[in-house]
């Protein structure tokens, strides 16, 4: 390892450890974030598979197709607004978590505005204290993407574990029916007539590699403007302003 | 080493236009000492400012070496700040999370030595401010004193041509004066050094071998113009 590098990493760790609480917040903020994208997307991803269970049980239980078809839009409008609002939470939480970000960056960056003159007064570039913001800022985002994946996963088994076991009836009198009869000229028992028709559901939220992985891209992505934020503050620092300004 | 032609900084504050500088001509010789005095606000630090490439003329030029500051791009100003500046401040500047040794390195980050070369420089620095023993020790387990030894240490650990020191005793007692101003002196004879010091001390600023007064933002040396 270069001299340049040890005495880089050196800086990293020592203001990590200095200003620990502050990465502790950061991390713990896009930790929330990630974490909820992870759940969200499985529970809807959940919620879609339940709607197919509902449609393929009520096929099996020879449910005319018209019938099945309003249960079946009934479930994907129920499905689909959940998804929605799952989305919007998810990203509203993700925008905080990104925000809250930003915002400590800038506030230790301000904090430290006679640090970096200093450091402009013994000759660094503007371009090696960006680098040296945006390690800080990456190294902690990295750790909460990292903690919201893990507490993504452990949401999502919660979810799938206190999951209810769903049973869909369905009980209908003719007269309220939609028109019976199978188009497609099927033998299929018109709805109501041997009784209700319990369909059993289970419900469980599923990860996929690729909700994962763009929950890692979108936490590291906001660590990342997050630095760049800050650090395009202090490179734009002139430094005899700098090392006048107050702590 | 320096010189200084027609040289104007003014600032905006508000709807007003502050002058802090109003033409100053000098010559600083190469390993010369020029103790800096006057009142708070007459352009003291601007000018050190100046000297050391921290910020530029609003007109007039400022020659360093026969290099003009004035239009040198940020990245080559900061270069000859990394290779040719040191800088000693009031308040010592350490970073307060990194212990002296690494403290001093920093100062030694923008130049291409290899890792056992900024060791040894390092501890060559500490050693001749008298802080070997305490390389280890972060700022706030240092006294007053020390604290500006390891900011001495890291303004020469890349043996700078010119050291520019803004009221190094200005936050200590006056027996750790008396011991940082021999130490300047013995490091400045020692090693060559051009060093501008700005001072409010008289007793500090007569070590000096010329004594230069800002008033009104124009500068009088050993009392001419």
């Amino acid at each position: 390892m270069t001299g340049d590098r040890a005495l880089g990493l050196t800086y990293l760790r020592c203001e990590l450890r200095h200003r620990s609480g502050q990465a502790l917040c950061t991390a713990a903020g896009l930790a929330v974030g990630v974490g909820l994208v992870i759940v969200v997307s499985a529970a809807s991803a959940g919620a879609r598979n339940a709607q197919a269970g509902v449609l393929s049980g009520l096929e099996h239980q020879a449910t005319s197709s018209a019938a099945a078809s309003v249960i079946g839009g009934a479930v994907a409008t129920a499905s689909g607004l959940a998804a929605r609002l799952g989305t919007w939470v998810a990203a509203a939480a993700l925008a905080a978590s990104f925000a809250l970000a930003a915002l400590l960056t800038l506030a230790s960056v301000a904090r430290r505005v006679r640090e970096f003159g200093t450091l402009k007064a013994l000759g660094w570039q503007a371009r090696r204290i960006t680098a040296q913001i945006l390690a800080e800022t990456v190294t902690v985002g990295i750790a909460g993407t990292l903690a919201g994946v893990v507490l993504g996963c452990a949401g999502t088994a919660l979810v799938s574990a206190l999951g209810p076991a769903l049973t869909v009836s369905v009980t209908a009198p003719p007269a309220s029916l939609p028109p019976q009869g199978d188009p497609a000229g099927g033998s299929r028992a018109p709805l109501g007539n041997d009784g209700p028709v319990a369909v059993p559901v289970h419900f469980s939220a599923p990860i996929s590699p690729g909700i994962v992985a763009l929950a890692v891209a979108l936490g590291i992505l906001g660590a990342l403007l997050a630095g760049a934020l800050g650090a395009w503050r202090a490179a734009r620092l002139s430094p005899a302003t700098a090392l006048t300004r107050t702590a | 080493m320096y010189t200084l032609t027609g040289v104007t900084r003014t600032y905006r504050k508000g709807s007003q236009t502050v002058t802090a500088l109003a033409g100053v001509d000098a010559v600083i010789a190469g390993g010369e000492w020029l103790a800096i005095q006057g009142p708070t606000g007459h352009g003291k630090t601007t000018l050190l400012q100046l000297l050391g490439g921290l910020d530029r003329p609003t007109s007039g030029t400022v020659l360093f070496g026969g290099q003009d500051l004035g239009v040198m791009t940020e990245p080559e100003i900061a270069r000859v700040r990394a290779t040719s500046i040191g800088f000693v401040f009031q308040t010592f500047n350490l970073i307060p999370t990194l212990p002296a040794a690494e403290n001093v390195e920093l100062a030694l980050a923008p130049l291409q030595f290899g890792a056992a070369e900024r060791r040894t420089r390092v501890a060559r620095a500490l050693d001749a401010v008298g802080l070997c023993d305490r390389a280890g020790h972060l700022p706030a387990e240092l006294s007053g004193g020390q604290q500006q030894r390891v900011g001495i240490a890291r303004a020469l650990v890349k043996d700078p041509a010119v050291l520019l020191a803004d009221e190094p005793t200005g936050n200590l007692d006056e027996s750790t004066r008396d011991e940082i101003i021999a130490l300047l002196e013995e490091l400045w004879s020692d090693r060559g050094l051009t060093l501008v010091m700005v001072t409010h001390d008289s007793t500090v600023a007569a070590r000096a071998q010329h004594i230069g007064q800002m008033r009104d933002g124009r500068l009088t040396v050993d009392g001419r113009a």
